[in-house]
């Protein structure tokens, strides 16, 4: 058994009122090296992968409008770590899927095979208005565009095959190319004739982190259950292997004892500024010990989870300090060069144009 | 000439790291084949064009794989990382550079592409540029939603309703705005962010910012496209441009059309940087930069890429054609000149290229091969460290051009001579920055920040 840990580093913190309880002004939230420093350290305590959640800004009262593209900023985190998994979150609704594509699979060559896709789904009425419609379209057609728009990225990223590059002097060729194929996808919000504009990921495919069910079979290589309890969790995490996930990871809220404060006080005082209401996550509120035994019961059904701290600058300290510790041999460490792949156990996949090149060699053998 | 020699007596040299993924290179001397692609490679680059002081990386973009009789290209390096994840992975391991990235208004989300650069510019500290492009061909547009046949005209209507609405969502966030203390009442002062509408094709979008000003408030912006309607774009919205010309009186002719057209437009006539591309090539002696840039040109002009010029024109493969004989005495198959695609200006008539062609090549007892190069000279500087800085001098003091875009011969390490030998002698000629004018790409360019 082993569990692989993830961080959701946006912002700061999952709780609405992190702001406030924040170690440094709020104008240095997109520092860049204050969120340098914050994942060196995350990277130090052995976190498998961070996230970095992405929403469209609504203009509401109150909520935190600063954001950046979470691509930007996970390249931005390549150059300076190792061996940490970058998983940004990129929605489906209304995006163009050539970018995306391309955009990931950049990322992962710049990482070196650390990239990962936590596919979103967001279909908010200000999504929407942004990119020009004047309301969400129906979740029927949205469902249809994830599920495309993952499929065109994988065939992109599969477009170039591993050797495709073979800088030839003699015959003045860079490319073979015909290991470099047209994907000619059509979706029916959009048509791709490819190929992508860089050689394979380092991983393959970018590895799809998507909720279960969100998308067509075969699609997701991580997926995504949630549950507002440890058993519920493993339910639905059972459900999502009998229906072929590859590997699943939950979601955890996790507030600590910390900051000399107790956790149920934090999160009351945090709570009287702004609520966080609770959704369909297991949330884990106390002293190290007990939410280190939370997840380790997790463990039993997840293969990882996405920890997402009340207030990064006061729960992350605890967090690696002493449930990290607390669990032990347990925790999957991702290695310096490592790939976000190996950290799940994940096989770099075979392009699905490489049987080309074995009928190319039996044609070139008779 | 005496008189316009000296027009610019004090001006500058900037020079821009422009890596273009088209040209051949070297392969044999490059250390490992995917090398172009390599973000490590790049950081050797880009640290390299930060010791010589440059002003800026510059990036050419193609958002398709060129083809070639309706294959992939195979003669040059080809594809691209992603601009912008590239430089935000640049940025974190640089100080001074900026980053230019080359984004079209055609087949790009403007809300998406507002935040992506913005991102980059405030995680840099204000260094990023956008060479705002339209992209010329509609073929390009098979890769993306918003694809179909776009007209020149419609093409840069679209481009001024795209850059409205990028430029209005960066000016939309009020600086100073955000609390400077966890203990103030709002995490940012009530209202200051603003909702931004579209107009015309985009009058639907409704958007707000993300990401505030950074440090020199919001991207510089550059553009390349030299129709009527495109120099006029560049005088009303652009800081620099990226030229095609580098002949020097067709260069300073350029110039000063570009700059009488900023003075129309209500700007002063120096604020605008023209850079356009080139290589340099240097030696000890001229005689050895020359030897060097014959090497080099032989090596990155091998037959296949010879031909595959020819085969553009006329159509169809052309592999049995000797290369150091004459060009075809056929005549082009027309309809299929459309599949050699991705280099800019292709819509010549094949017909009538190919007669001028071999007309040529008969008047000066021309084999392909030498045809070919003849027609892919392009100006590049050759010489010693000491003859290149004087013929630079003179562009940029006579107002010819502003900098360049400078392609690597090689890479990573393309960048190392120019940096080691001849910038020293651009600034023993005060030509070239000694130190960096600031922190962003604005005071690098000596630029204004936007009102
Ligand atoms: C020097 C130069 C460089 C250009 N570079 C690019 C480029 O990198 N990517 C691109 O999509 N278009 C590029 N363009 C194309 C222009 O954006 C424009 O679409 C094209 O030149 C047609 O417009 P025009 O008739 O105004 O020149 C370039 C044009 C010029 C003149």
């Amino acid at each position: 058994m082993s569990l692989v840990v993830g961080i959701e580093i946006e912002g700061d913190g999952g709780h609405p009122a992190a702001w406030r309880a924040a170690d440094h002004p709020p104008d240095t939230l997109l520092s860049a090296r204050r969120i340098g420093t914050l994942v060196g350290e995350l990277e130090e305590a052995g976190v498998g992968f961070l996230t970095i959640a992405d929403a469209t800004p609504s203009g509401a009262g109150g909520a935190v409008p600063a954001r950046l593209d979470p691509v930007v900023l996970a390249s931005l985190l390549s150059a300076s770590t190792t061996a940490i998994g970058l998983v940004p979150q990129v929605h489906t609704a209304h995006g163009e899927p050539f970018h995306i594509a391309n955009q990931l699979s950049s990322l992962d060559h710049g990482s070196r095979g650390r990239a990962g896709w936590w596919v979103g789904t967001e279909a908010s009425a200000d999504r929407a208005r942004a990119a020009g419609q004047p309301w969400p379209a129906h979740p029927a057609v949205l469902a249809a565009e994830a599920s495309d728009v993952v499929d065109a990225a994988r065939r992109l990223w599969d477009s170039w095959e591993d050797d495709a590059i073979i800088a030839d002097e003699i015959s003045g060729r860079f490319l073979d190319a015909d290991k470099v194929h047209h994907i000619d996808f059509r979706g029916d919000q959009f048509s791709i004739r490819g190929p992508g504009l860089m050689p394979r990921p380092i991983q393959g495919g970018v590895p799809v982190f998507a909720d279960a069910g969100h998308l067509r079979p075969g699609l997701a290589d991580v997926v995504v259950v949630r549950g507002p309890s440890v058993s519920a969790v493993a339910a639905a995490a059972g459900a999502a292997r009998a229906a072929g996930a590859p590997r699943v990871v939950t979601e955890v809220e996790v507030v600590l004892d910390a900051g000399g404060g107790a956790a149920n006080d934090r999160l009351a005082a945090l709570d009287a500024n702004t609520p966080w209401p609770r959704g369909e996550r297991v949330r884990l509120v106390g002293h190290p010990d007990p939410v280190a035994v939370g997840l380790r019961e997790l463990a039993g059904s997840v293969d990882g989870v996405r920890v997402i701290p009340a207030v990064l600058d006061v729960d992350l300290p605890v967090l690696t300090a002493a449930v990290l510790p607390a669990l032990g041999d347990l925790v999957r460490v991702p290695r310096p060069g490592g790939r976000l792949r190996d950290l799940f156990g994940l096989p770099r996949p075979a392009s699905r144009y490489a049987h080309l090149a074995i009928e190319r060699e039996s044609v070139r053998g008779v | 000439m005496a008189s316009e020699e000296l027009a610019r007596p004090d001006a500058q040299l900037h020079l821009a790291g422009f890596f273009p993924f088209g040209p051949a290179y070297v392969w044999s001397e490059a250390e490992r084949n995917d090398i172009y692609y390599d973000f490590a490679a790049w950081r050797q680059l880009a640290q390299a064009a930060e010791r010589g002081l440059f002003s800026t990386l510059f990036l050419g973009d193609s958002q398709r794989l060129r083809e070639h009789l309706g294959r992939i290209t195979d003669t040059a390096v080809t594809g691209r990382p992603d601009q912008l994840v590239l430089f935000a992975h640049l940025a974190a391991v640089t100080e001074r550079l900026g980053f230019v990235a080359t984004l079209n208004t055609t087949y790009t989300d403007p809300v998406d592409l507002a935040r992506r650069l913005a991102s980059v510019d405030l995680l840099s500290g204000g260094r990023v540029g956008w060479n705002v492009v339209t992209t010329d061909n509609d073929w390009t547009g098979e890769n993306f939603r918003r694809g179909g046949d776009v007209t020149h005209e419609v093409r840069y209507r679209r481009a001024e309703e795209h850059l409205a609405l990028v430029t209005s969502l960066w000016s939309a966030w009020e600086p100073g705005a955000v609390a400077t203390a966890a203990s103030a009442p709002h995490w940012i002062r009530p209202g200051a962010v603003h909702e931004v509408a579209g107009t015309g094709s985009l009058s639907g979008v409704r958007a707000r910012p993300s990401v505030p000003p950074s440090p020199q408030v919001r991207p510089v912006l550059f553009q390349a496209g030299e129709s009527d309607e495109g120099r006029e774009f560049a005088a009303r919205h652009a800081q620099g441009i990226f030229s095609r010309y580098l002949q020097f009186d067709q260069a300073l002719a350029f110039a000063t059309d570009m700059r009488r057209r900023l003075v129309r437009a209500g700007r002063p006539a120096d604020d605008l940087r023209i850079f356009p591309a080139t290589r340099i090539i240097l030696g000890d002696t001229d005689a050895e930069a020359r030897a060097r840039a014959r090497w080099f040109g032989d090596r990155t002009w091998p037959d296949r890429r010879i031909r595959a010029v020819i085969e553009a024109v006329w159509g169809h493969d052309l592999s049995d054609h000797d290369v150091d004989g004459p060009p075809p005495h056929t005549d082009p198959v027309v309809p299929t000149q459309t599949l050699t695609h991705g280099v800019v200006n292709t819509n010549d008539r094949p017909l009538r290229t190919a007669a001028a062609w071999r007309e040529l090549a008969e008047q000066r007892g021309w084999s392909i091969r030498q045809l070919v190069r003849h027609l892919n000279a392009s100006i590049e500087f050759v010489g010693s460290p000491a003859t290149v800085a004087d013929e630079l001098t003179r562009y940029v003091r006579a107002g010819a051009i502003d900098g360049l875009n400078l392609q690597p011969n090689a890479m990573p390490g393309g960048f190392d001579e120019v940096v080691d030998r001849l910038v020293p002698e651009l600034q023993n000629r005060g030509v070239y920055r000694t130190a960096y004018e600031g922190t962003t790409l604005r005071e690098q360019l000596g630029l204004a920040v936007p009102s």
